[in-house]
Parts: C-alpha cells; structure tokens; sequence
C-alpha cells in the first residue's frame, strides 16, 4: 500500500481478523481502512528521539497511586 | 455579603459550607433545592444520566444528624455532588454514557467517592459525559443519552469529555462535580461552562474505581464554581498538609509568572475575545504584584497533541479491546473510531510516542521550574455549537492543555469573563508538580479581582 492510499477493504479485513476483530462490518472495515491511511502517517511523522538511552516516559509506575 | 435571599442551588460550596454550620440551612434543604433545580431544568440541560434522590435523600439525614449532634465530619458535610458516570458507586447503574454498560452496577464505590462520602459529602447520582470518557470532538448523537448542553447558551456543547459535570455545575443542577481528564476533559467543560477545573499532580487523586481511558495519561479532577471552592474539595481530597483553604488567602506579591502564549504552530490564533481576556488577566496579575515574564513552550503546541494521539488510541484500544471484538456495533462512532485507530498502532510508533513524551516532558519541565507558576490559554476557542463538527472539533483539538498531560504538571483552568455573545472566556494556570496551592492561590486572588463569579448562565435557547 503507498502513503495516501488506503488498504483495500480485502486487506484491511485481513488485517482485522488476524487480530480477532470478527465484528466489524464492512462499514466499520471501510472506516478502519481510512484510518489507516491517518495512523501511518502519524506514526511515520513523529519526531524520533535523538539518542538511544531516550527512554520512555515511565508509563507503568504504579507506585504513585493510592492503595487498591 | 452572602446574599441570603439567593436560591440555594446557586450557592458556592464555600457559602453553602458555612451556612450549614451556622445551622442557617440544613443538608435536606440543600438536598431538595438540588432535586427541585433538576426537575426545573435538567430535561433542557441533561447534565444527569442518573439521580438518586432517594440514596441522596438518606445521606442527607445523616449529615443533619451529624450537624444537630455538633459534628461536622468536614466542610463538605451536608454538601451535595456528583460523579462523571466512569466513576463507579456501589449500587448505581455506572454506564460511562455507553449502550455496552447499561446493565453494569459496581458493587464498590471509587475510591473518591468513598473520601467524598466519608466527610458528609452528599451524593446525588452520576453525571453525562462522551462513551467511555473519550471521544473525538465531535457528537454523533448516537449514544444511550441526550448530551449535555451548555447552560450558557444551550445550543452549544459543553466541551468534553465531562460533559455533565461542566453542564451540571453551571446550571446549579449540582454543587460541584469530579471529572476524569486524559488530554483536557476537566478542563475542557469547565472552560466552556465558565468554571474551575484542575487536575493535580498525577497519583495525587486516585483512580481506583474510575474507568481507564488511557493508564499512562488517565487524571480525575473537581469541577466548581470557584476556585475557593476547588481549594475546599481538594483539601479533602487530596488531604495536603496546609489547608489549601487558608493558603489561597496569601498575596501573590513577589511571584514570579511565566507568560506563554504559545508557540502554537499550525494551531489557529486564539478567538479574539479569548486573547482579550488573556492580555487583561496579566494586567490583573501584575497590579497584585505578580512580577510577569514572557516564556514560550519548548515545542509547538500540536507536537504535544501528535505524541498524544498515538498514546491515547493505543492505550484505550488495549484497554477496551474486548469490547471492540464483540460488540462494536453497539459502540457510538467516536469511541469505534478511536478504538479502531488505535488497533492500528504499531507497538514501535506507540513506544517512540512515549520516548517523546519524555523529552518533551523534561523540556516542559525545564521551563515551568523557572517560575512560581506559568499562564497559558487553555482552548482558544469559546464553546462551539453542538453538533457543528468543524467547530466541535476545532474546540476540542485547538488547545494549550495537552501538553501539561503530557508533562505531569497539575493545571487549572478558570474563567476570564465573556465574549461578546455573552459566552465564557478562560485560562490556564501551571504549576510546579506537587504545589497546587500555588495555582489555586494565584486563581483565587485572580478571581477575588474580578466580578466573574457574580454572573449566572440563563440557559438562554431551546425552551
């Protein structure tokens, strides 16, 4: 699939049963597909951090938050 | 001068607080003008998804017994509030404004609700807000519930996505509400509806109980009237060791304030009456004797939403995933769409997203350590028409409140005054993480300059 081009509705059915979205409609499907098209490119454009030892930011600690 | 001849609904928590412990009023008065005030106008506001009169009824007994006794467990005792419906309570329907959970009853109170409840707060049911506490920007009007309307002018949208805690607060269905914000839905409805609205130093509130949206970004938060009362509720909540109460009181003589108008990329100008009132409140800020410098953010402000934008999709289609693999037909369109954006993530753009965040948090913080606190807009746009999807979602989009999600910084929005149509005007105050009492002082001596807090919506429109 190219930048712009939105995965067929084949492909993107494809891609949606492998990761168990069964239910999705062909509406739904044809929506996702257009999505998929906006997701890449934001994925693609965002800024990389300029060095290795950039780490996450510490997205699990839990210790912060109050008692269960 | 408390006016004593103001309906009680209209009271601030602070005003309300002290009149129940002069005995002037009695926590089922107060619970029975809420009643009253949502069956006057909550059918053309549709801040509530559910009121419980009658739970509210018994726990308004006893706060009175508690008062008659010479006992008032805290400030809120007697003091009526609700919850965003991502907040679980024992016993009452917790849907999050979703078709998927309308049969879903907690059998355990959010962890905030039980702190509000074990000081005498008094609970009176849950409050609207977008499916699952996200959303997109835009209302599809596909959801189990009307959504709520902005007091202000009722054809416009409350901003979300706390939606019935902003329409709740400022049509005086409700004393004060908590919210849930991931990228600005505190802070959101109580910009559009002319209230406080501050979310703390992450870890600072509890989650426990609330519906995750997005672990890493997830922040509850008040909304109230004023900033006296967010100061009152906090204490509460949040339990500091100086009564946020009594520090607002001080003079912010001395502080040293950032300024930062943007950068905003390719983010639009602010509306002109926003940017108005923003120049006039550091006017107000330096004749209290604030001492104000320009500084702007270290990145263009929609570098921050971008990062956002893969974190938030991701994280809740991780979360909700189950639900997106059995039942997406009975999803509204704004939380498929996000679910099924964020199912096309891949693991490695979610991993540099959160990389980025880092940097752009230290880089955040770098600036904000400068100062006692720094001003910024919060949206740049006032409350849009409900429904009109381009500027919905410009409203939503088109902020300066991302970025402080991004940096764990706590932020409180409060209102500036009214655009020209009579529409509420805002901004946002950043602070140091873990000093909030130095947003709400700053918000308070703000607020006690100014004539704002004298004016009620009308709930002009859709009679």
């Amino acid at each position: 699939m190219t930048v712009s081009t939105p995965p067929s509705l084949q492909d993107i059915t494809a891609f949606a049963r492998r990761y168990g979205l069964d239910n999705l409609t062909s509406e739904h499907l044809a929506r996702m597909a257009e999505l998929a098209v906006y997701v890449g490119e934001l994925g693609r454009t965002l800024p990389r951090p300029p060095a290795k030892d950039n780490i996450p930011a510490p997205i699990f600690d839990v210790s912060a938050r109050s008692e269960k | 001068m408390p006016d004593h001849d103001a309906p009680l609904w209209s009271l601030t928590v602070t005003a309300a607080s002290q009149r129940l412990a002069a005995r002037e009023i009695s926590p089922n008065d107060l619970v029975e003008a809420y009643l009253a005030r949502i069956a006057e106008v909550d059918e053309r506001v549709h801040s509530f998804i559910h009121v419980a009169a009658e739970r509210a009824r018994r726990a308004a007994r006893r706060a009175n017994d508690e008062l008659s006794a010479g006992r008032q467990t805290s400030l809120l005792a007697g003091i009526p509030f609700a919850v965003k419906d991502n907040y679980d309570v024992a016993g009452l329907p917790a849907t999050a404004g979703s078709r998927l959970r309308l049969d879903n009853v907690p059998t355990k109170d959010a962890a905030l609700v039980r702190d509000l409840e074990a000081a005498g707060a008094v609970l009176m049911g849950k409050l609207g807000t977008w499916e699952y506490g996200t959303g997109n920007g835009g209302e599809y009007f596909d959801l189990p519930f009307p959504p709520a309307r902005n007091p202000w002018d009722l054809e416009r949208f409350t901003g979300g996505s706390s939606t019935g805690a902003g329409a709740g607060v400022a049509a005086g269905t409700i004393a004060f509400a908590l919210g849930s914000d991931t990228t600005g839905s505190v802070r959101l409805p109580a910009a559009a509806c002319g209230l406080a609205g501050m979310i703390m130093t992450p870890g600072r509130l509890s989650l426990d109980g609330i519906l995750p949206n997005c672990y890493s970004l997830d922040n509850p938060g008040p909304l109230t009237w004023t900033v006296e009362d967010l100061a009152l509720v906090l204490d509460v909540l949040a339990r500091p060791q100086m009564s946020y109460c009594r520090a607002i009181t001080r003079p912010i003589s001395q502080m040293r304030i950032g300024v930062m108008r943007g950068p905003l990329g390719r983010f639009p100008a602010p509306d002109a009456d926003m940017a108005r009132a923003f120049e006039d409140g550091t006017k107000i800020l330096v004749r209290l004797g604030a001492r104000l410098i320009d500084i702007p953010l270290p990145m263009p402000v929609p570098d921050c939403f971008d990062v956002s934008r893969i974190i938030g999709p991701a994280e809740s289609a991780a979360i909700h995933e189950p639900e997106l693999r059995e039942r997406p037909g009975d999803m509204g369109f704004a939380l498929r769409d996000k679910l099924m954006a964020g199912s096309l993530v891949r693991a490695v753009d979610y991993i540099q997203a959160q990389r980025q965040r880092r940097l752009m948090a230290d880089a955040i913080d770098a600036v904000v350590r400068n100062f006692d606190a720094v001003v910024t807009y919060g949206p740049l746009h006032v409350a849009p028409r409900l429904g009109v999807e381009p500027e919905m979602t410009a409203f939503t989009v088109e902020t300066c409140l991302t970025p402080f999600n991004l940096s764990a910084h706590p932020a409180m929005v409060q209102c500036t005054g009214f655009s020209s149509d009579g529409l509420p005007l805002s901004w946002q105050i950043i602070v140091n993480r873990h000093d909030e009492v130095t947003a709400l002082t700053i918000g308070a001596a703000y607020e006690r300059a100014t004539p704002w807090r004298d004016k009620r919506p009308q709930l002009r429109g859709r009679e």
